[in-house]
Parts: structure tokens; sequence; C-alpha cells
């Protein structure tokens, strides 16, 4: 107001100083805050003359007064002023670009929106919040800043329901898919997620509601993420920004795996040895490996050391941990290095942009990745009613991935599971023989020496084992933009994209891999001495080639018409789609490079293997992966209408096909819809709140789908051919029979919400609550195996859910004076139960021994939750007791009983909590002071709780697997009131006590937790007074991953990662020019 | 208007090609099955078909093995229940679930040949599957009833309980268990149907044929002791097909070296149908040859070493017409050969009897020692001598359990023993541990 009534008093003025030479002196301001703006370019239009305001804002120029002033700055709306109306000492006041709501536009995929033409729910992540966090994969930038949106690690889902661990406002199916959809531009994405680079990303858009998603039908029930990449633009003067990161990842920690200590596991497996548990496996007869102690204690037995070198060998080994070993031996420091450049321009008719981005990741040890991408976009307007869009985007990465053994997989020898001692390097340091397949007497022996050496060298061995990955991914576009008449705009676009995933492994002939493949196929003729190696000697190359190829078809009519007060604007489209995947592979033997040679083997016939004689064939005959083919046709519209700039009302409609097999067309059709309504408070007049100059009601109803592939109503089965050894015929698998009665699963969501602004924006957000009905939901049911005996259970549509949360996002200005002082709050609540599930025979304690990880559907309980055992603690003999009828028990076997039959009605089990967060979100704040910016992100995570691993003596005695929980196992009488851990005792008893123990509720913990997501520390320089126009430089320091501040839990255990290795900590360095 | 109109030439163009768009198969490799390829390569599944389909529990409850009393502690709690003959959990997959995927395919077969037209040229391609499809279904049965259900007893058999007769694929049609008689009397009359559909011998012994189909009737005959149409069918199967393996020969495809496994080829020259033994409950590939059973066989008698390897200081069985340590089940003329001459000797004709044992044990008899012809002058000695061999020739086969139920209703009174530390345990003759529980995750009426 104050800006208006200034230009219009100076618009008086203008009259009186015509033609004379001015002195203007005057101030620029901040038209919210009223504080001075420095570095404001201020300049004459005819004599282009230019100078800088100070820190203060204070500038003085000399013009004609015919001239106009031009006031521009980077973060402020350039503003033109007369000069003929300037006085001295006049104040100048801009307008701040950013922080402004309407600015950003939101991608649907389908349409760019201005937010305020939404009803639905959706949160954008832009290039600015993206380049916060560091890192090569773009969908990791969206944790802790994106409302609803939630990383769910470490849950064991099938993986046919998903792999990325994203959830959006929670599930809403059992057994369906839960990924949500990710689009890239205009398009779903079928590539590696991997294959986009960041910093070739403007903006993220995520779709939560059924309003939002609708438009992607039956893909979109789990929310869509539209990824938009930065385009060029018209009239735009040549502009560069180059970017350089460098990151790196401490080498991880093996402390997480809670290993039992390696003289405790000693004393055990001493203590087998004794009872004579080990006497079927050191039986010579049987060829099976020997754990070291085992070894040493079965040569002391039979007199072949002395008692004296064994204690000696086992005193040595008790004081080893293969963690240390391994952690020397393989783990190292990773070193990221991220450059890329774009270069962008655009003229009346052309715009373009070029982008270019090399990544290579190098850890010593175990890999190298080299990735590059290149993109080329352009727009060419031949006349002003047609616009033809064509792009490319190449990606490029190739790896070599050295073989090292996983821990976990390493220590096991035979069938003992986890040895901790396990020496990998001798006291020499040179690399240790691991026995873990074979007996060390059978390896030594074997052949009468007529074979290779057959020992396993883990220290070495990985570097004769190494997968080179060669990816190459095109991704092209075409499209045309004609305007038909004023208000009617047709696209045609198509998209093409190839992936080809090209996999080299090597096996060296040094390698143990190859040395063992000989040996077991060697065919010794004992009676003349003589060896046939039906493998070769020489390396072994094992190529594999996967191809991905999609093709889309749009074509789209997007009408917009305002008249008087009445605004429409809608879309009507369609599309058509197809995904088509196909591979193969084969294996080279006895390969040798220079001069090239290679072996031929008889994949087609068995032999008898070494040691016991099995008969098997070589592996890796050729072979063609079934080529899939997906393909979806749809129809969508899309409308909305506005009233008066204040009432509006949406709705959309689509109908998708697939080529599902076995289904009839007339099924294949899914029909989905939306509506929504919302209602701009702020601009009725009777609305006068000075404060609230923003204000929106809305609200929306919708459903999408889930279909299963998988179920049809005939009889489906998987066709190959035998080996010639079975007779060489082809045979059809029946895969899945007949199900005529499935329907497809429904999911129905409302959502309500406010948008708001408070006056200066120093409060500005959005409050919505949602709930999610999901009905029809398949489900595994039992039924009469008679019919089938391929499975006990059918799938039916059994179960129904209802979900309901609530999503805040508050943006703050606290202060914007010479210190800026921002923050974000997210603030989401969700909770998802089963309504219904028409299961006669439900059992409960499958629910339990699913420890929170998987969606286990009981009617009342969230689809993520908990239950244990009733834990009554140890008794006086250190015997864990259970509660049978209200009163501690022993009886193991009716505890369980009670438990499966009962559930939590019964008293021997207790429902604990939900195993995913209640409440999550993350507070964020971002201090600037000048050029200087610091900011950092808090992610919070309450109101559920997650069990943790421990000693299962069945584990350890049959399986060898320890855990360190054992050190506080009860030990003497007295020690039940100081420990939950059992007694351990031998022979087992017999019965599940130690069931009660491992599902019990003392092994749960609360999981509520505070963590410190990233640091970001940036010093932006303005070069512009160094005479490059536009000209910024950015340096920035951050850190990822930086831990827990706070949990509930009392161990230290993050309960994201209870058994798994944590993320490192990453430290990102990097800068930004922008010419 | 103009717009009106792009839209719906738009739609229309959608909706025409869209048709033809969908109609694309997702997966080459999977198809739903239509035509008589696709029938016979579903009968063509091994692993559904032949591969590990035979009751286990067939084998577990028989006497060819021990247990001693530290193996028997190493069984697991359900193993040691079935050991001894006490009720045990039973739950998918089982004996059960694993024979009925055999009938699955079956009727599916059944079904879908009833929308097919049996064409001039496809006639012979029709009637074989049709064949294969009946022979395979009673196959299972037949194991079924082995397993599940009391010996045949012509007094009872309307009263004893059967199986599931289920000749539908159609999940959603209800099937109630039968009596004995009844699924004896269907097994019979599906099988002599497929004789009418069969060729003489099939392509690979994985499939049905004239030569299986008579020789599971004289299976079936045999367990109901029918002896005359035991006789005959066994003859019949014998004139399609006779050849033995001699076990001196090693191109027969025997490897008789003690340590080595039985042979390397799965379908050595007597296999008539191939099937082997599930690996549901291996209680008995654990467990010790029995060593009475042993030391009978003379040490001229090449299956000595042929089917048994030393363990510790007991014999362990290596496994016979099956690979990699699998047991066979199926059908092969040494058992035809034996049905033959136990039908014979009890139908008192002793000398074929004789002819039929002498022929088949001097393939089994080691060459550089001369072969006595076994001779047996009454009945009684006939029958003892061929039922002492078919004991020899035919353990771990699937057989023991059903001979066991068949000879102690022609007065054997083979009491089963299981000594395991202090503790005995006995089955008598005819006791209720010869009716086994269908699964305790089934209900079926």
């Amino acid at each position: 107001m104050r800006t208006a009534i200034l230009l219009c008093s100076l618009l008086l003025f203008s009259a009186a100083m015509a033609q004379n030479k001015l002195t203007i002196t005057g101030r620029v301001i901040d038209s919210e805050t009223g504080e001075p703006v420095k570095n404001v370019t201020v300049t004459s239009k005819l004599q282009q003359a230019t100078v800088f305001t100070q820190p203060n804002g204070h500038f003085s120029i000399v013009v004609a007064a015919a001239d106009t002033l031009l006031f521009s700055h980077v973060v402020y709306t350039t503003q033109a002023v007369q000069a003929a109306g300037l006085k001295e000492g006049v104040t100048i006041s801009l307008m701040p670009k950013t922080g402004n709501l309407e600015e950003v536009m939101i991608n649907t995929g389908y349409q760019k929106l201005k937010p305020n033409a939404v009803n639905g729910s959706y949160v954008i992540i832009d290039s600015k919040k993206l380049s916060e966090q560091t890192g090569t994969n773009i969908l990791q930038r969206l944790n802790g800043v994106t409302s609803g949106l939630l990383f769910n690690t470490g849950r064991t889902n099938p993986a046919s329901q998903g792999k990325t661990d994203i959830s959006i406002r929670g599930p809403g199916t059992i057994n369906g898919p839960l990924d949500p959809l990710i689009v890239l531009d205009d398009y779903v994405y079928e590539g590696d997620i991997d294959n986009i680079n960041p910093n070739d990303v403007e903006s993220i858009t995520v779709l939560k509601d059924a309003a939002a998603t609708s438009i992607y039908g039956a893909r979109g029930g789990n929310g869509v993420i539209v990824i938009t990449t930065k385009k060029g633009h018209f009239n735009q003067k040549l502009s560069m920004d180059l970017n350089s990161t460098v990151i790196i990842s401490p080498r991880p920690g093996l402390d997480n795996y809670h290993q039992m200590h390696s003289s405790d596991y000693i004393d055990v497996e001493q203590l087998l040895f004794d009872q004579g548990y080990f006497d079927n496996v050191t039986d010579p007869a049987s060829r099976a490996p020997l754990t070291p102690v085992v070894d040493i204690l079965y040569q002391r037995k039979k007199g072949l050391i002395t008692e004296e070198a064994a204690a000696l060998a086992i005193s040595k080994l008790k004081q080893t941990d293969a963690r240390q070993q391994y952690t020397r031996l393989f783990l190292r420091n990773t070193l990221t290095q991220q450059y890329s450049l774009n270069v962008q321009a655009g003229s009346q008719r052309f715009s373009w942009i070029i982008a270019g981005n090399l990544v290579r990741v190098s850890n010593r040890t175990e890999q190298q990745n080299t990735q590059g991408n290149f993109r080329i976009e352009n727009t060419f307007k031949p006349f002003n009613r047609l616009q033809i869009i064509s792009s490319v985007y190449y990606t490029t990465r190739s790896t070599e991935r050295h073989q090292v053994p996983d821990y976990k997989s390493l220590i096991q020898i035979g069938s003992r599971r986890g040895v901790p001692y396990l020496p990998l390097i001798d006291e020499n340091g040179n690399p240790a023989p691991v026995y873990n397949i074979y007996r060390k007497e059978y390896i030594d022996t074997a052949g009468s020496g007529k074979l290779l050496n057959w020992r396993y060298y883990p220290a070495t061995d990985y570097r004769y084992n190494y997968t080179n990955t060669a990816l190459q991914e095109m991704v092209a576009r075409f499209g045309l933009k004609y305007q038909v008449i004023n208000g009617l705009t047709l696209s045609l676009n198509t998209q093409h994209q190839v992936q080809k995933v090209t996999g080299t492994a090597t096996r060296q002939g040094e390698g143990f891999y190859t040395r063992d493949l000989i040996n077991r196929f060697s065919q010794i003729n004992y009676t003349n001495g003589t060896v046939t190696y039906m493998v070769p000697k020489g390396n072994i190359i094992a190529y594999s080639n996967n191809a991905i190829r999609s093709r889309n078809y749009r074509a789209q009519l997007d009408y917009s018409r305002l008249w008087y007060k009445h605004s429409v604007s809608a879309i009507v489209g369609s599309e058509a789609r197809e995904v088509v995947e196909n591979g193969n592979s084969n294996t080279i033997y006895g390969y040798v490079e220079d001069p090239l040679t290679t072996v031929s083997v008889d994949f087609r016939n068995s032999y008898p293997t070494l040691p016991n004689n099995s008969i098997a064939s070589i592996p890796g005959a050729p072979f063609v992966n079934a080529t899939t083919t997906n393909r979806f046709v749809s129809l969508y519209a899309n409308a909305s209408y506005t009233f008066n700039e204040k009432y509006m009302l949406t709705g959309s409609v689509r109908k998708d096909g697939a080529n599902i097999y076995g289904v009839t067309t007339n099924n294949k059709w899914k029909p989905l819809w939306s509506v929504g309504l919302g209602y701009e408070v702020s601009k009725e007049k009777f609305f006068r709140l000075r404060g609230i100059p923003y204000l929106k009601i809305k609200s929306t109803i919708g459903y999408s789908g889930n279909v299963d592939l998988y179920r049809s109503a005939l009889a489906v089965a998987q066709f190959s051919t035998y080996s010639l050894n079975d007779g060489g015929l082809p045979y059809a698998r029946v895969a899945t029979i007949n199900n005529p009665s499935l329907r497809w699963e429904k999911v129905r969501q409302w959502n309500a919400g406010v948008d708001f602004s408070l006056k200066r924006s120093w409060i500005a957000g959005s409050v919505e609550y949602y709930k999610k009905w999901g009905t029809d939901l398949y489900g595994p049911a039992t039924y009469d195996y008679t019919s089938w005996g391929g499975s006990n259970i059918v799938t039916k549509n059994v179960a129904n859910m209802a979900g309901n949360g609530v999503d805040v996002q508050l943006r703050l200005k606290i202060l914007n004076r010479e210190v800026k002082w921002n923050g974000g709050v997210l603030y989401n609540y969700n909770t998802a139960k089963t309504t219904a599930y028409l299961e006669e025979n439900r059992r409960f304690m499958s629910a339990v021994y699913a420890n929170g990880t998987r969606i286990t559907p009981i009617v009342g309980k969230p689809l993520y939750s908990i239950l244990a055992l009733r834990w009554g603690g140890l008794n006086a003999q250190g015997a864990p007791q259970g509660y049978l009828n209200g009163k501690l028990s022993t009886d193991y076997e009716a505890v369980l009983e009670n438990a499966d039959k009962e559930g939590d009605a019964g008293g021997s089990l207790v429902y604990i909590g939900p195993s995913t967060p209640v409440h999550f979100g993350s507070i964020y704040n971002e201090l600037s002071y000048k050029g200087l910016t610091l900011s950092f992100n808090l992610v919070y995570k309450l109101g559920y709780y997650f069990k943790r691993n421990s000693i299962s003596y069945t584990s350890l005695v049959s399986f060898g697997e320890g855990h360190s929980d054992y050190a506080d196992r009860w030990q003497k009488p007295g020690d039940e009131l100081k420990t939950q851990v059992p007694a351990f005792v031998y022979p087992l008893p017999k019965s599940a006590g130690e069931t009660i123990y491992f599902n019990g509720e003392a092994l749960v913990e609360k999981g509520d937790h505070l963590r410190l997501q990233f640091i970001n520390m940036s010093y932006r320089a303005n070069c512009k007074r160094y005479g490059l126009l536009n000209n910024n430089l950015l340096l920035y320091i951050n850190a990822s991953n930086l831990g827990i501040i706070w949990r509930s839990n009392k161990r230290g255990l993050d309960p994201d990662y209870p058994d798994t290795l944590v993320p490192v900590t990453n430290f990102s360095f990097g800068l930004k020019v922008s010419l | 208007m103009k717009n009106r109109l792009l839209f719906i030439v738009m739609v229309l163009l959608t909706l025409t090609c869209c048709k033809k768009f969908l109609d694309k198969k997702t997966n080459n490799s999977i198809a739903v099955p239509e035509k008589l390829e696709d029938l016979q390569a579903l009968l063509d599944d091994q692993e559904v078909m032949n591969k590990g389909v035979s009751p286990s529990l067939s084998e577990c409850f028989g006497d060819d093995y021990f247990h001693t009393e530290t193996s028997f502690n190493n069984l697991a709690p359900e193993y040691k229940l079935i050991y001894t003959w006490q009720k045990f959990p039973s739950k998918f997959p089982n004996d059960w679930s694993v024979c009925y995927k055999i009938v699955y395919n079956a009727n599916l077969c059944l079904d879908l040949l009833g929308k097919i037209e049996r064409t001039q040229e496809k006639a012979a391609a029709w009637d074989n599957i049709r064949g294969q499809a009946l022979f395979a279904r009673a196959y299972a049965f037949l194991n079924l009833l082995w397993a599940y259900c009391k010996g045949y007893d012509i007094s009872t058999a309307q009263k004893d309980n059967g199986i599931v007769l289920r000749t539908s694929s159609d999940f959603n049609t209800i099937f109630n268990r039968s009596s004995l008689a009844d699924s004896y009397n269907k097994i019979i009359a599906d099988t002599k149907e497929a004789l009418k559909y069969l060729p003489d011998l099939a392509l690979l012994p994985t499939r049905g044929s004239r030569a299986a189909a008579n020789g599971l009737l004289g299976r079936a005959y045999l367990s109901m002791r029918l002896y005359d149409s035991s006789f005959k069918y066994s003859n019949a199967g014998l004139h399609i097909y006779d050849s033995l393996m001699d076990y001196n020969k090693p191109e027969d495809g025997i490897n008789i070296n003690a340590n080595s496994t039985f042979g390397a080829n799965r379908f050595t020259r007597e296999v008539v149908f191939y099937t082997e033994i599930n690996l549901l409950r291996n209680i008995h590939t654990k467990g010790l040859v029995d060593t009475a059973l042993y030391s009978s066989y003379n040490v001229s008698d090449l299956r000595r070493t042929a089917f048994f390897l030393p363990y510790q200081q007991f014999h362990r069985f290596k496994g016979g017409y099956a690979r990699n340590f699998r047991l066979f089940s199926g059908i092969a003329t040494d058992e035809l050969f034996l049905i033959r001459a136990e039908s014979a000797a009890r139908i008192g004709k002793i000398e074929d009897a004789m002819a039929d044992l002498n022929h088949l044990l001097q393939k089994r008899w080691n060459n550089k020692v001369a072969f006595a012809p076994l001779i047996a002058t009454t009945r009684e000695d006939a029958l003892a001598l061929v039922l002492e061999h078919r004991r020899k020739e035919l353990l771990f086969r699937g057989l023991r359990w059903s001979d066991i139920k068949r000879l102690n209703k022609e007065g054997k009174n083979i009491v089963l023993k299981r000594v395991v530390g202090v503790n005995t345990y006995i089955l008598e003759p005819d006791s209720d541990g010869y009716q086994v529980a269908l699964p305790d995750d089934l209900d079926i009426k």
C-alpha cells in the first residue's frame, strides 16, 4: 500500500522535473520487513548507468529526468520507477520473490497447476530443499522433509509388495503393492532410480490423497512421486550452473552384530563336544567341515595333538574376534565425487538446456562405480500456436564389484552359522584357509593328489571374483503442443525408454569358486590314475543381459476458459503404454584373455561329482528369460470449476485396462473417480481478519484400487523344458489355479484440510485430516487342498482395513532481519487397522513371529503390530515363565496353544502396540547471516515398538548361532532377579520354554527416538561487484546420518536398525557456481 | 463443436485399438492351458507328476529300516511320533497334498479335454492324453489308499474309509470321503478305461502307457488279494515289456561299487512308469537297514553291494532306480515279475512262479558264481520263496507298508516292533495304527 501511494505522489512531481539531469539519492527496503536491502542493482534504462545499494540500503545515481530506474535483485521482483517522479531521499520497497506460495507449480504429470487451483493433498519439494541433502539417490532426499511420507525401514514384506520402503500416508492394502508410483516428468518411470541425477531435478511433487492420485488410476493407490527436471525457458540469457560435491563415508563398524563373545562360544562348543553332540560330524565317514575348535578337540581326543597344544590353540582362538579381522580386511572408507554442469538459454522461439553429470564412487576393496548422465532438451516455437518439444536423457554406469563375502555368511562353517572367532588371517598375518564346505582331512587327501588345491582363503579370494556391470539407459521424448483455439490446447506426446544392463561375472582360475567347480567335476580313474576335467582350468565368465523397453503414447486436450465470474479448466486424454522386459545369460569356461582361448563344456549330460558322487550337470547353460510384456490403456479426465475465485469444484475419472492374463477383457477395465471442493474463505468480503491474508478450506473423496496380476479366473501355467537327462520334453507347471470369484481391491480416501498464511507469511502451512478405507482386500484363506495340493491357501477378498491420520506442515519466518531464522515443522499422525478378516481359523502366533516387520492382519490391531507372549520372568531354576489362565506357568505347550488360538483375549498373549511410528515428522531450522547459512533437520518417530534379538539356545546348539545376551544369562539362583535371559541347559529341554522368552514381552522395546538427520552449512558469495553479472558462488559442507540424539530404549539400540548395520555418517563438501 | 468432434474421434480410436493391444500375453512363458500340447505339457510336469510324489508315510511306517537310540534322539519330535506309530501332527504340505496335486493336473486335463474336439488328425494325441490323465489319477489314488487306509478286506471294504475321489478341477465343487470299496473300484474302472486310450509304451516312462496301466492293475488287484486278476494284468504288462537289467553289466546302468550310488541313469531299462517317494518326512532315508534283512542276502547276490552302503557298523540303503539318493517308487519289470510269480504261486501255478523268480534272480546273481535255480514243489514253498525275494528286491520302494497290511490279511501275522532304548513299540496286525488319520488342517467328511 505504501508503495502505491509513493508511486502516485512521484507521478505528480514528474511534470515539474522534466528534461533535467537529476541526482537521485534514496533507500531500498524490503516491503515486508522494512529492512534495508543491500546489493540491489539500480540501472538507468537509457544511459545504462549502474550502481549498487550499500549495506544500509542507500544509493545515489545521476540520471536524465526522462529516464527510468530499474531496481533488481536476485531475491526480489524487479521494479521500474520513472526518474522524473523521484525526489531526494526516496524509499523504494521491493517485493520478495521467494517464500511466496503462489510461485511454485504443482506438477501432476498431466498438468501443471497453481497450488490454489487444487483441492487435493500434495507436497512440493523445491530444488533448494532438495539440495540441502547430498547423495546420489534422489528419493533419499525426500526423507524428513516431506509431510506424510515415511521411510519405513526394516520391513520384511514379500519383495513383490514393494522395494522402496517408502510409505505415503500408511498402507491401504494387506497383500497388495505398497510402493508409491514414481513419475519422471510426465511418465511412469520404470528404470533404476539411481539413474536420475539429483542435480537435474527442479522439484518433486508428492501426491497424497485420492483426488491427487486418481489421475493415475489403479497404480496411484499408494501415492505418487512426480520428479520434474530442470527446463530451459524462452527469452532467457545464457546461464550456466556448475556443481561439485565430494562425499566421504567412513567405513562401517560391525558392532551392531551382537555376537557372542568368542570365549563363551568356545566354552559351549567344548561342552557340546564332551557331551557327544559332534560325534556324528566328527565321524571320518562324514565329510562335513568342523569349526576350528571342534577340530582341535577331535584331534586331541584322537591323540593327534597334545593336551597342551590343544589348550594353547584354543586359548588363542578365545582372543580372536572375527569382526575385527573382517573390518580390517574388507571394510574401507567410501569416496563419492559428483560433478554436474548445466547450461541453458532461450530466444523468442527457441529454448534449450544441456546438462551433464559425472559421479564416481570408489571403495578400495569392494567397488568402483562411474556414472555419467547427459541430458538435452529443447522447445521450438515455429509460430505462436505450436510448440515442438524434444528431449533425450542418457545415462551410463559401469560398476566393478569384487565379491567380498558378507560377514554373516563368511563365519558359517558347514551347518554352524556364526563362528565368532573364525580366524581369517594367521598369526603371521598371512591369509588363513577356512574349511567351510568340506572337511580339512577330506580335501587334503581327496583324489590322491590329482585335484587342484581345494582350500578357501577368504582374505584374498575376493580378488579373483568380480562382477562388472554396465548399464545404459536412454529416455527420448517428443511432443507437439498446438493451440487449436484460444483456451483449447491439443498435445501429442510420446516417450521411448530403453535400459540395458550387462553383467559380467569373472571367476578367475586362482579363486576358490573355480577350483572347487573343477575339482567337483573331476572324473578320476583310480586304476590308471588319469583325471578328466569336465570343467576346464582357467577363468569362468558368466554373462547376463537384461533389457527393459517401454513406450508411451499420450494424447490430451487441455481446455480453460474464463468468463465473468466463472472459470473452467479441464483435461481429457488417453494414453497407451507398453513395458517389455527380457534377458538372457550364458557362461564361458576356460577363458584366457590373451591369446583369446575358451573351452566348450558339456552342459547337456550329468556327471557324478565329488565328494558324494551325486549326479549333476555343469552350471551355466545358456538361458533365455521369459519376455514379459505389460500393456496398459487408460482414458482419463479431470476438470475444475471455480466461481468468483472462491468456490471450487474438482473431479476426475479414469479407466484403466491392462493385459492381465486369464481375465476377460470386460474385467480388465477398472473405472475410478474422485471429487473435491474448495473454498477460499479469505476472498470473501466478510472475512476481514487482517492477520490471515490467505485461508482456504478444501475436501476431497475418491477411489483407487489394486489388482493382483497373478490371480485369474482360469488356471495359468508356466512353460519350460526339462533337461536332456530328464527326457528333454516341454512341460507346463500350474502356477495359479482357477479362481473365478476374485474381485479388485478398493481403497477409498477422504481428505479435509485448511491452507493458510498469516501476515507477512510468518506462519504459513496446512493442516489436513484424512481417512482411508480398504475393502475387498486380498488375503490368504485356507481351503480344502484336496482340490489342488500345490498350496493350502488361496487368495480371496478377505479383509477390510481403515486408517486415518493428520498431516501438519508449517513454514515459519521467525526472524527476518540481518539474521534470518526460518523454520519448518512437520507433524504426521497415522494409524491403520484391520477392521475385518473373514478367516475362521486365525492363528495368532504367526503374527508374533513376524515381529512387526510384516503386515499381520488381526482385527482391531494395526497392520504392523507387535504382539508378544506375556512374560512372567524367570523362575528359581532360570526357566522362562509365561502366563496361563492368569497364573504364572511353565506348561509351555499349553501357553503357546492358548496364545495361538485365543490371541490377546486368552491371557497368554499381549498386544503391545504398533510397530510403525504413529507420530512422526521433523523440525527444520535455517539460520542465515549475510551469505552464511546454517540449516539442520531433526527427525522424530514416536509411539511405536520394536522387538530386539536375543540368544536362542536352540539356534546355539543346533546351528551354532549365538548372541551377546548369552553373557547375561541366568547362572545361579538369585539371578532371576537381575536378568530375563533364561539359563542354558544341555541337553536342551524338550519343551518350548525358549519360545516364550524369544517371543516374549521382555524383548520388546519402545521405538521412540529423535534423530539428527543432517546439518548443512553454506556460504554464498555474490560476485556481481567484480563485474560478472548474475554471478554466484556457493560453498557448502554437509553431514548426514548423524545418529540418534534421544531414544526411549535403554540399550542404545537404533530402532530403525536394531540388528543390522546402522548407516554411517556421510560428510560432503561442495561448491556451486552460477554464471 | 470442433473440440467435441476431436474428442469423440480420440476416444473411438483408443477403444478400437486397445482390444487387440490388451490381448498380448503378459509373459511368453505362461499360458492358460487350452491346446492339446498344453495338456500334454501339464502331464509332463515331472516335478508334480513323477518326482517326489509317492507317500513317504508308506515307507516311514514300514520295517525296512530302523534307528539307533542316538539317531532316534536326533529326530524331530514329529518324526519320533511317526516312527513309533503314534498320533502325529500333520499339516500342509504332506503326502495328501502331494498326491492331490497330480489329481488336479489330471482333472484339469480331463476337464479341458472335454472342450477340445477329437479330430481325425489329432485323435492319437487326444486319446493318449485322456489315457495318461486317467492313469495318473488312478495311480495317485492307489498311492493314497496304501498310505492312509486299512488293508482291503472284501467283507469290510464297504464300511472302511477310503479316500476323496475328486474328479473336478473346480475347487468350489465339494467332494467327500468314499468307502474303501468304492475307492478301489474307481481306480480299477479308470485304469481299465485308460487301457483303451493308451499306447503300448510311452515316449518316456514318466508318462502312462498300457504296460504301466496293466502294472497298476496288477498292483491294485494284488493288494485286494484278487490273485487271478493280478496274474492276468501283470502278465499282460510283461507281454508288452519285460526287459530286465543284468546287475553284472555296467552298461545296463548299474554301479556295483559299494561306495557309489546305484547308477547314473534315472530311466533304467526296467522302469515302466517312473515315480519317486517324496522327501517330506524322510525318517527312513537316514535310517539303517534292518540287520536281519541285510544278512539274508547271499554273498553272491549282487543286490548286497548294489543296494547298500556301509555306515558305522550297519548299512544304509543307497537308492535304486532313482538318482541322487532319491527313492524309486514307480512300476518296474522286476516288480511285475514278482507280482506275476506271487499270483501264480497263489493260484497253484508253481512252475510258472518259479520260472519267473529264477529268471529275475539270474540277473541278480554274480555271473562268476554258478547260479543254482531255486526249486519248490509245494505251493507254500513257492510262495515263501517268492515273498522272500519280493522283500529283498522291492525294499525302500514304498510297497512294504501295503504288503504288510495285505500279508496280515493272509494270516502272516507280522508284528511290527521298534526298540528305542528301554522302550519297545509294537504294532499288532489289523490294529488301529494301520488307519492313518488324514491331515489335521483338512476338514473332510
